[in-house]
């Protein structure tokens, strides 16, 4: 008898949620004059700071076209979306805590019960993988800015899935075009290469890219030393570089372990030439963790607001996000706030918040350079969903912010190179 | 040779630290025979203190030990007064559960609090100190640690095998009612594990946090180790611990720098599921 009783509860809650409204069917993102958009980022766990900050990123973008601002970018002026009817953006965050399986069913849990017309995320390349997925098999548009795993947008084909920034490979070209540049220039006589990095999506494709190009253009790969996440000892992570003592080093890691790591070169008594791959690096909590440590840093990105201080919405947005949020935008945050301002921008083209109406807008997406806030060609999607026009700068850390010191022809700062001691920064 | 020198240095001092973290759970252990899963989140708690104390009132991390030791070790006697003892009254499952819903707690009420942010200690009296010895690099802020650390976990030895309130305590975790008997008040007893152990872990923490950041995840690592280290050394065992923890140390930098790094956790699992095969009492641990 219990077991029965047990049966029929399941099979009604089964039933009752296979119903339940907004299943993947219409436009349920409209609730009378709001458009809900989802966002799934790690709230919660080590990186939580950086995933808060990406989706400061993202409310700020909402804000922006909620309210009446005064700004030269795509839907600050007038309240609202104006082919809408001056819909108000909704935005209902998810934390997905790092992990792959979570950040697919919260995204799952975000379309079917909180009926949202998009999503937007996920920061962790292994994150944004399997809930991109899910989006994909629910018909819901995905967007991600922040992630930047090449895999994303090579060979998985899908029809809703659409990334802004950059990818590794782009970064990892930048990076071997910047080495090139510094071996002519300043005979910087960099040769041998070792790569660190993280052993999730994000830090092993950004080794694997490294490699490949490495391979192509000549350097040696001296080491590959993978780490785990969540650690609190990398001393042998960190000797294991040291005994190889490369020209180089190219660096995948999230903000916990770009602090430690930094900490314990700083404590073996060790200089690497680090070229990193954002992440970490790009977080602004880095900086506060490290102090003096974390300067002349070098990385990989896709905004500075010292690449972008010709544009004067990139400047006035950065001032509002500071005032907002009480810590500078940081490259992870533009990423995102640039994310959902496309987004935001199809479904006002779209008219609607119906996926394929989306999708169609979000196709023919083409938006100039001084419309966004970023130091790009602008933004256009290829068939496979990656924004064309993205680039890559490098920045070194000086005198508390990052500038730009790659194109050598557009540096706002010279290169200092070989990094200075720790103890002389 | 120089690398193989740096990576027993380097794990000795890590050894050293996560000893008296260990020495910390298996005091609460032995006497209690209760398994503290928020210890982890003792040594976040130590660590935000001395975090607190560098930057809102200048005490170097060094001078915060006895802050951060008095905080945690008062912590740990107000959850043993709350909730634990009330635990102890209930079933197995509401004793495992009480220490584990003190760790939900305790992470989530630091990031409540304090934010998820990352912070970091900078610029104290140790951070320039040390040097390399033949290549060697000999951190201040770790051999600091590590050689406090050491003397902590004398002092908790000395403590529990030569002062009376220690014997007490022994006898208490040897035989509960024999001890009562004898006019020991057990719950005094467990209510004094718990602060001593609080109080060890707070050392450790506070000595940590000056190079290590600090972040509602901090004591994830340091929890997950302690266990592994209190089941080599064999539950409730000082010395064992001790022991246990230098090892720890030892097999991660070696296998760590001489195997994979990746996988340098899971060198020290091996060895803890060979000697939990061997010696099920652990190394030093009483049948």
């Amino acid at each position: 008898m219990r077991r029965l009783s047990c049966c029929i509860f399941v099979l009604i809650v089964a039933v009752t949620s296979a119903c339940a409204p907004g299943a993947g069917e219409g436009d349920g993102g409209t609730d009378g004059n709001t458009v809900r958009i989802g966002t799934i980022f790690p709230l919660t766990g080590a990186s939580a700071s950086t995933g808060q900050r990406t989706l400061e990123g993202v409310k700020l973008a909402a804000e922006i076209v909620n309210e009446d601002v005064d700004m030269d970018l795509p839907l600050a002026s007038g309240e609202g979306l104006p082919n809408l009817e001056g819909a108000r953006i909704e935005i209902v965050s998810a934390d997905h805590e790092e992990d792959p399986e979570t950040g697919a069913s919260e995204t799952e849990r975000l379309i079917t019960s909180e009926n949202v017309s998009a999503v937007i995320g996920a920061y962790f390349s292994s994150v944004t993988l399997t809930a991109s997925e899910r989006a994909e098999r629910l018909g819901v548009p995905f967007v991600n800015g922040s992630s930047s795993s090449p895999e994303l947008t090579e060979g998985r084909d899908l029809q809703f899935f659409w990334r802004t920034g950059p990818s590794d490979r782009t970064f990892a070209e930048s990076f071997f075009d910047f080495l090139d540049d510094l071996n002519a220039e300043k005979d910087a006589g960099v040769q041998s290469i070792a790569i660190l990095h993280e052993n999730t999506a994000y830090g092993t494709d950004a080794a694997e890219v490294t490699e490949e190009v490495a391979n192509e253009r000549g350097y040696e790969i001296v080491s590959t030393v993978p780490h785990g996440n969540g650690v609190n000892d990398v001393t042998p992570e960190a000797s294991s570089i040291k005994s190889k003592n490369p020209d180089a080093v190219f660096q995948a890691s999230y903000t916990p372990e770009a602090i430690l790591f930094t900490q314990t070169f700083r404590q073996l008594d060790y200089v690497p030439n680090i070229l990193a791959y954002g992440a970490g690096y790009s977080d602004s909590a880095y900086f506060e963790a490290v102090g003096d440590a974390g300067n002349y840093t070098i990385s990989r990105a896709a905004w500075a607001l010292d690449a972008v201080k010709d544009r004067p919405a990139a400047v006035e947005v950065a001032e509002m996000f500071e005032a907002r949020y009480g810590h500078p935008m940081d490259e992870n945050s533009a990423r995102d706030f640039t994310a959902a301002l496309t987004l935001f921008q199809a479904i006002d083209e779209a008219g609607s918040t119906e996926a394929e109406a989306i999708q169609e807008a979000m196709n023919n997406t083409d938006v100039p350079a001084e419309q966004t806030i970023m130091p790009w060609d602008g933004i256009s999607f290829d068939e496979t969903g990656q924004n064309e026009l993205a680039r890559g700068v490098i920045l070194q850390y000086i005198d508390g912010e990052y500038k730009l010191i790659w194109p050598f022809e557009a540096a706002t700062a010279d290169v200092v190179w070989p990094l200075p001691e720790f103890s002389k920064r | 040779m120089e690398a193989f020198a740096q990576t027993v240095v380097s794990g000795l001092l890590l050894g050293a630290v996560l000893a008296l973290i260990a020495v910390g759970l298996t005091l609460i252990f032995g006497v209690v025979d209760i398994v503290n899963f928020a210890h982890g989140e003792f040594v976040m708690v130590g660590m935000y203190v001395a975090f607190f104390s560098w930057s809102l009132a200048g005490i170097d991390p060094l001078l915060a030990v006895p802050l951060s030791a008095l905080a945690v070790g008062l912590l740990g006697a107000l959850a043993y007064a709350t909730f634990v003892r009330k635990a102890m009254r209930g079933t197995l499952l509401s004793q495992i559960f009480v220490t584990f819903g003190l760790l939900i707690f305790l992470r989530g009420a630091a990031q409540a609090l304090f934010t998820s942010n990352f912070r970091g200690i900078q610029g104290t009296v140790l951070t320039d100190l040390g040097g390399s010895i033949g290549g060697v690099a000999v951190p201040g802020p770790q051999l600091a640690a590590a050689v406090v650390s050491l003397l902590g976990t004398g002092a908790i030895g000395l403590f529990v095998w030569k002062t009376r309130a220690g014997k007490a305590l022994m006898a208490t975790s040897q035989d509960r009612e024999a001890a009562a008997m004898l006019g020991i008040d057990p719950h005094r007893m467990f209510a004094l594990a718990w602060f001593v152990g609080g109080l060890a872990t707070g050392v450790a923490a506070a000595l940590v946090a000056a190079y290590q950041p600090v972040h509602p995840n901090a004591g994830i690592a340091y929890g997950l180790m302690a266990f592994v280290i209190v089941a080599l050394g064999g539950f409730g065992s000082i010395g064992g611990a001790l022991i246990a923890a230098l090892l720890v140390g030892l097999i991660q930098n070696i296998a760590g720098f001489y195997l994979a790094a990746e996988y340098k956790e899971l060198w020290v699992f091996l060895l803890f599921l060979t000697v939990i095969l061997i010696r099920p009492q652990g190394l030093l641990g009483r049948r």
